[in-house]
C-alpha cells in the first residue's frame, strides 16, 4: 500500500503542478494577489506529495520489496544498507524521481524564501517553475516509472551496478542534480521577469542565493565525479573530456559566467540582457545534459539508460523550453533599456572579458560534444573527438582568462585604471615569477608551459590572498584589523574563491610531471616511481560479500625505509559477474604513489599501472576552496553595491552595457 | 480499501493545502514597495561600508546620486497596481477546478500504471519459516558459497535436491554433475542425474540419462531406481514387452513398500493396455487386488477408496501399528489425497507417540509431507 500511495502522490503532484503553472500567472497578469499566494502554497504541497513519493520508494528498497520493478531490477537482499538508501537514485527511473523531487525543493524555496518578493514576478516565476515540474513529472510517470509493480514477485534481486556501489555514488548524483537544478529557478526568475517586462537590479538580486547555491553544488558535484573517476576506474585520470563530464561542465561554464555577470547587473545596473540571455542558456545545457545522459545518444560509462523512446521525451521537452525561452526573449529584449555606462578597463569591463571567455569556452565544448553526434547523424560516420581537441580549444581559452583574474578583481568599477592595478599585483607577480624559477630549477627539466602554468597558478593564488591584505592596510596599519574583520564577507570570498582556482591550475600544471609505469610484475619485481620503489610482494584471493578478488600486495618503500602497503584488487562481482578495480594509493602530503592492477593471467603475473602523482589533491582541493568561497558569498546576505569612482577630469568616452 | 481510503485523504488533503490560501490571504507586496525597500537597503548598506572605512565620502555620494536616479525612473514607469482584485470569481474559478481537476485527473493518471489491487511485499514477511523465500536465501548463501568453493563436493549434494523440489532441473543435473567430477560417481548420483535430465525432458528419457542409469546399474545391478527408469527409456524406444519384463523382474525383487508400489503402479497402466500378464495369484491380497483390477476405472477407484476410507476409519477408532499407519499414509499420497495423508500423519503421530517419532519423520520427509495441524 506504501507503494501504491507514493505512486499515487507522484500524480497528485503532477496535476498540481499544472494548476500551479496557470493560477499564479493567472493572477500576476490580473494583478490578484491571492490568485499569486495560491503559487507559493501549491509549491510547497508539491514538495510535501514528491517527498512522500520519494519515501515510499526508499521504503520499498529498505525493505527489498521486490514486487516494485524497480527495486528488483536494481537492488538485492545482501547488498550493505548504505547501497540500498542509494540505489534509489543510482538507476535511471530513480534519479529522475530525484530530479523531480530537487526540482520540488527549490520550487518550495522560492515559495518559502522569496515571499517578499513582488507579487507579479513572484507569480511569474513560479509558474515556470510548475511548467518544469509537469514536464518532468510528466515523463516519470509516462516514460520512466519507479513505481511499476511485477505480478509475482522474485525473490531475489538483480544487483546495482557493481561500479555504483561506492560511496561516491551516494553524493557525486545529487549533488550534480542540486547544481543542474538548480538552475532551474534562475531560469525561472529569468522567464518571469521577461512575463513581467521587468528587469532591473533587484533581478539580479532575486537570483542570487539560487544563482549560488546552484554553482557551489554543480562545482562540488563536478569535483566529486572527477575524484570518483579518479579512484573507481582505475585509470589514474582525473578528467577524460568524456561528454557527461561535458555535459555537466558546459552549464558550470556559463554558470560561472552568470555569476560574474549578475554581480555587474546588481552592483551597476549594467549587461542586463546578456545576465538573462545566460540565465536562458544555462539551464538549456542543464537540459542538454540531461538529454545527453538519460538518452544514452551518448556511448559513456554513465549511460546507463539506453532507451531512444525517453531520450525523444526529454528532446521534446527541451524544444519546448530553450524555443519558448528564446521566443519570450527576443520579444521582450526590445523593450529592455541598457543600463550603466562604464569604460572598457574597469571592473566591469573585466567582468565582460570573463563572461566572453567562459562562454566561448562553454561553446567548444559544446560543439566537440555534439558535432560527432552530428556528423554521425548526417553521414553515418563515427569519429570521436577526445582530449587534444579540448586541450586545443579550452585550454588556451582559459590561460588568458585565468591571466586576468589578479587584475580584473582590482580594477574599480565603472573607469579602472590598469597601471596602478599592475603595479599593485607587482607583488604577487614577483613571488610568482621566482617561485617558476625555483620550481623550474627544483625539478630540472620538464615542459616549459607546465612550468609557466605552476607560476601562473602561484600568481593567481598569491595576488588573491594578497588582495585581502591590500584592503586591510588601506589607510594604514593602525586600523587594519579593524578594516580585515570589517571587510564584507561577499569579499572575502571572492578572493578565496579565485585563489582556488589558483590551487586548481598547480595541481593540473603538476600532472605534467607524474611519472607513470605500465608493466607486468611477477612477486618480487620492483619497479621504480621517482623517489619511490613499488614492490610486487604476492598476489592472492580474496572473497567479499557479494564478489571474488585478486588482491596483489605491494610494499612501497622511499629509499631503503618501507612507507606503506598497497592491496589494489581486481573484484568480481558474481552477481553480474562484472569485473571491477580497487586502486591502491599511499598519500604522502598532497602527492600520492597510485597503483591499479588488471589481469592476472597466469596467476604468477599481474599486469599493472604505477603512478608518482604529485600534488594530485590540488586538483579538487581547488574546487573544494571555490565551493567554500561560493558558502560564504552565500552566508552574506548584505546587499552590494559597486561604488562608482567619481571623474577627476573629463570623463573619458563611456560605452554603453551590451 | 486501507489504499483508497488515503487516496481520498490524500487527495483533499492536498487541495485543501494548496487553496488555504484563499481564506487567509497572505501580506503582499507592490512592486514598488518592493524597489524601494531595495535601493533604501542599499543605501543603508552604502552608509556601513562608509562607517567601516571602505569606501570615502565622494564614492558614497556618487553612488547615492546613482540609486537617487535608478529609483525615479521606477517610480516613473509604475502605475501602482491595486493588488486586491475585488473581483472574486478568478479565485472561485480556481478553487473550482483544483477541486474537480485533482481527482478526475489524478486517479486515472495513478491507474494507468498503478497496481491498486498488489499490496506491498517486504521480503522479511515473505521469509515464513520453511517457506520457499527462506529456502531460496538458504539457497543464494550455498551458491555464493560455491561459487567460491567450486570443489566443496558436499556443498553441491546438498543444493542439487533443493533444485530439485524448485523444478530448476538443469541445475540440480548440473550440481550432480560437480559432485561426481569431484568425488567420483556413485550409483546413487548417477541415478539422480539421470532422474534430473529425465525430469528436464518432461519425462523423455534422453540418451544422455539412459548412460547415467546404465552406469548406475552397472555399479550396483540391484539398483531400482536406475532399473525404473531404464524400463521406462526400454518402453519410450519402442520395447514394450522389453520394459515390461523389467519391470515386472524389478517389482518381484523388491518388498512391499512405496517403490513397489510405483512399480506395480507402471506395470498396471500395461496390464490396463492387456501388454502385461495379469498378476500371479499367489496370496488372498492378490486375488483381491485381482477382483479390483476386473472393475472398470471408475468403480476400482471408488472401491479402492472405500477401502482407504475403511483403514483409515479402523485405525483412527481401534488405532494400530506403524506398518498400518504408513499403509495408510502412502495409499491417501498415491491417491492424490494429500491433505488427507497430512491429516493421517498428525492422527498417526498422535496415537503412536513417541516410540514411532523417527519413523513417522522419516515417513514424512520420504513423501514431502507436513502433518495438518
Amino acid at each position: 500500500m506504501i507503494v501504491e500511495i507514493g505512486h499515487y502522490a507522484l500524480a497528485l503532484a503532477l496535476v498540481l503542478s499544472l494548476f500551479q503553472a496557470i493560477v499564479p500567472l493567472w493572477g500576476a497578469l490580473k494583478r490578484d494577489d491571492v490568485l499569486v499566494a495560491l503559487g507559493p502554497q501549491a509549491a510547497v504541497a508539491q514538495l510535501l506529495l514528491i517527498s512522500l513519493s520519494f519515501a515510499a520508494l526508499t521504503y520499498a528498497y529498505l525493505v527489498s520489496d521486490f514486487s516494485v520493478s524497480n527495486v528488483y531490477e536494481n537492488s538485492h537482499t545482501l547488498k550493505p544498507l548504505i547501497y540500498k538508501w542509494s540505489g534509489v537514485w543510482g538507476n535511471h527511473e530513480g534519479s529522475m524521481l530525484l530530479w523531480v523531487l530537487i526540482l520540488a525543493l527549490f520550487g518550495a524555496g522560492v515559495a518559502v524564501f522569496s515571499r517578499r518578493l513582488p507579487s507579479d514576478i513572484l507569480g511569474a516565476t513560479l509558474a515556470v517553475q510548475a511548467m518544469i515540474a509537469a514536464a518532468f513529472l510528466a515523463f516519470v510517470l509516462f516514460a520512466s516509472n519507479p513505481f511499476l509493480r511485477l505480478g509475482q514477485a522474485p525473490f531475489e534481486g538483480r544487483d546495482l551496478n557493481p561500479i555504483l556501489q561506492d560511496p561516491g555514488l551516494a553524493i557525486h548524483p545529487p549533488l550534480l542534480y542540486l547544481g543542474y537544478v538548480g538552475y532551474s529557478i534562475v531560469f525561472s526568475f529569468a522567464a518571469g521577469a521577461l512575463i513581467v517586462g521587468r528587469i532591473d537590479a533587484a533581478f539580479a538580486r532575486m537570483i542570487r542565493p539560487w544563482n549560488l547555491v546552484a554553482w557551489i553544488t554543480l562545482t562540488l558535484g563536478i569535483a566529486m565525479g572527477s575524484y570518483w573517476a579518479y579512484y573507481e576506474l582505475g585509470w589514474g585520470g582525473y578528467w577524460f573530456w568524456d561528454p557527461v563530464e561535458n555535459a555537466s561542465l558546459m552549464p558550470w561554464l556559463t554558470g560561472t559566467a552568470l555569476l560574474h555577470s549578475a554581480i555587474v547587473m546588481e552592483k551597476r545596473e549594467a549587461l542586463k540582457i546578456w545576465t538573462i540571455l545566460l540565465a536562458i542558456i544555462t539551464f538549456s545545457l542543464s537540459l542538454l545534459g540531461t538529454f545527453l545522459v538519460r538518452s544514452g545518444v551518448l556511448t559513456s560509462v554513465h549511460a546507463f539508460a539506453v532507451d531512444p523512446e525517453r531520450g525523444l521525451f526529454i528532446l521534446m521537452i527541451l524544444i519546448a523550453f530553450i524555443g519558448g525561452s528564446f521566443t519570450l526573449f527576443a520579444f521582450r529584449a526590445k523593450a529592455m533599456e541598457s543600463g550603466g555606462l562604464f569604460a572598457p578597463v574597469s571592473r566591469e569591463g573585466a567582468l565582460v572579458l570573463n563572461n566572453l571567455f567562459l562562454a566561448v569556452a562553454a561553446l567548444a565544448v559544446l560543439v566537440g560534444t555534439l558535432y560527432p553526434l552530428a556528423l554521425e547523424g548526417v553521414t553515418g560516420q563515427k569519429i570521436s573527438v577526445g582530449p587534444p581537441f579540448f586541450n586545443l580549444t579550452v585550454v588556451p581559452l582559459m590561460l588568458p582568462l585565468f591571466v586576468a583574474i589578479p587584475f580584473g578583481q582590482r580594477l574599480a568599477w565603472k573607469r579602472g585604471d590598469l597601471l596602478g592595478v599592475v603595479q599593485r599585483t607587482g607583488v604577487a607577480m614577483a613571488i610568482g615569477l621566482v617561485a617558476t624559477l625555483a620550481t623550474a630549477y627544483a625539478i630540472g627539466r620538464g615542459p616549459a608551459l607546465a612550468i609557466l602554468a605552476i607560476g601562473l597558478g602561484l600568481f593567481i593564488l598569491l595576488a588573491s590572498l594578497d588582495e585581502i591584505r591590500e584592503r586591510a592596510m588601506r589607510g594604514g596599519a593602525a586600523g587594519a584589523f579593524r578594516r580585515l574583520l570589517g571587510l564584507p564577507r561577499t569579499f572575502v570570498a571572492t578572493a578565496l574563491a579565485h585563489a582556488g582556482v589558483g590551487i586548481m591550475v598547480i595541481g593540473i600544471a603538476f600532472t605534467a610531471f607524474e611519472k607513470e609505469a605500465i608493466l607486468s610484475m611477477k612477486p618480487g619485481d620492483s619497479v621504480k616511481l621517482g623517489e619511490y620503489t613499488l614492490t610486487l610482494r604476492g598476489i592472492s584471493p580474496y572473497s567479499g560479500p557479494n564478489y571474488t578478488s585478486t588482491v596483489a600486495q605491494f610494499t612501497v618503500h622511499d629509499g631503503t625505509r618501507e612507507v606503506a602497503e598497497l592491496r589494489p584488487a581486481k573484484r568480481l562481482y558474481i552477481g553480474r559477474q562484472m569485473p571491477t578495480s580497487e586502486v591502491g594509493r599511499h598519500r604522502v602530503g598532497l602527492s600520492e604513489v597510485y597503483v591499479a592492477i588488471g589481469e592476472t593471467s597466469d596467476g604468477a603475473h599481474v599486469d599493472l599501472r604505477a603512478y608518482w602523482k604529485p600534488f594530485v589533491t590540488l586538483i579538487w582541493l581547488g574546487p573544494v576552496l571555490m565551493a567554500f568561497g561560493g558558502l560564504l558569498s552565500l552566508s552574506d546576505r548584505r546587499l552590494r553595491i559597486g561604488a562608482p569612482r567619481l571623474a577627476m577630469r573629463r570623463p573619458r568616452r563611456l560605452e554603453p552595457a551590451e | 480499501m486501507t489504499l483508497w481510503i488515503g487516496i481520498v485523504v490524500l487527495t483533499f488533503g492536498a487541495a485543501a493545502f494548496a487553496l488555504r490560501p484563499l481564506l487567509r490571504p497572505p501580506r503582499s507586496r507592490s512592486s514598488l514597495d518592493h524597489a524601494i525597500g531595495f535601493y533604501e537597503a542599499r543605501r543603508q548598506e552604502l552608509d556601513r561600508q562608509m562607517a567601516a572605512g571602505l569606501i570615502s565620502e565622494s564614492e558614497r555620494a556618487a553612488s547615492e546620486a546613482e540609486q537617487a536616479r535608478r529609483l525615479l525612473a521606477i517610480e516613473r514607469q509604475q502605475k501602482a497596481g491595486d493588488g486586491r482584485a475585488a473581483d472574486l470569481r478568478p479565485r472561485k474559478v480556481a478553487a473550482l477546478l483544483l477541486l474537480v481537476f485533482l481527482p478526475l485527473l489524478a486517479i486515472p493518471l495513478y491507474l494507468r500504471a498503478g497496481s491498486p489491487s498488489l499490496p506491498d511485499q517486504p521480503i522479511a514477511a515473505r521469509i515464513a519459516p520453511g517457506g520457499d523465500a527462506e529456502m531460496h536465501q538458504a539457497l543464494q548463501r550455498i551458491e555464493l558459497h560455491l561459487a567460491r568453493n567450486p570443489n566443496d563436493a558436499r556443498g553441491f549434494e546438498v543444493i542439487a535436491p533443493a533444485y530439485m523440489r524448485l523444478g530448476r532441473f538443469q541445475d540440480a543435473a548440473f550440481a550432480y554433475r560437480r559432485v561426481m567430477a569431484i568425488s567420483g560417481e556413485t550409483a546413487d548420483h548417477l541415478a539422480n542425474l539421470g532422474e534430473a535430465l529425465t525430469a528436464a525432458q518432461n519425462g523423455i528419457v534422453s540418451a544422455e540419462a539412459k548412460e547415467a542409469f546404465r552406469k548406475a546399474v552397472a555399479l550396483d545391478p540391484g539398483f531400482a531406481k536406475a532399473r525404473f527408469y531404464l524400463a521406462l527409456a526400454t518402453e519410450q524406444d519402442g520395447d514394450v514387452p522389453g520394459a515390461v519384463r523389467m519391470l515386472g523382474e524389478l517389482s518381484a525383487s523388491l518388498p512391499e513398500g512405496a517403490g513397489k508400489m510405483r512399480v506395480e503402479a507402471e506395470l498396471d497402466r500395461f496390464r490396463a493396455e492387456g501388454k502385461a500378464p495379469p498378476r500371479a495369484a499367489s496370496s488372498p491380497q492378490d486375488e483381491a487386488a485381482r477382483a479390483l483390477s476386473a472393475l472398470p476405472p471408475d468403480e476400482r477407484a471408488r472401491a479402492i477408496e472405500g477401502m482407504v476410507d475403511g483403514l483409515a476409519a479402523r485405525l483412527s477408532t481401534q488405532g494400530g501399528s506403524f506398518e498400518e499407519w504408513q499403509r495408510l499414509i502412502q495409499a491417501r499420497v498415491v491417491l492424490n489425497q494429500r491433505d488427507k495423508a497430512a491429516v493421517a500423519l498428525a492422527e498417526a503421530r498422535k496415537a503412536l507417540g513417541d516410540k514411532a517419532r523417527a519413523e513417522l519423520d522419516r515417513l514424512a520427509s520420504a513423501l514431502d509431507l507436513k502433518a495438518a495441524p
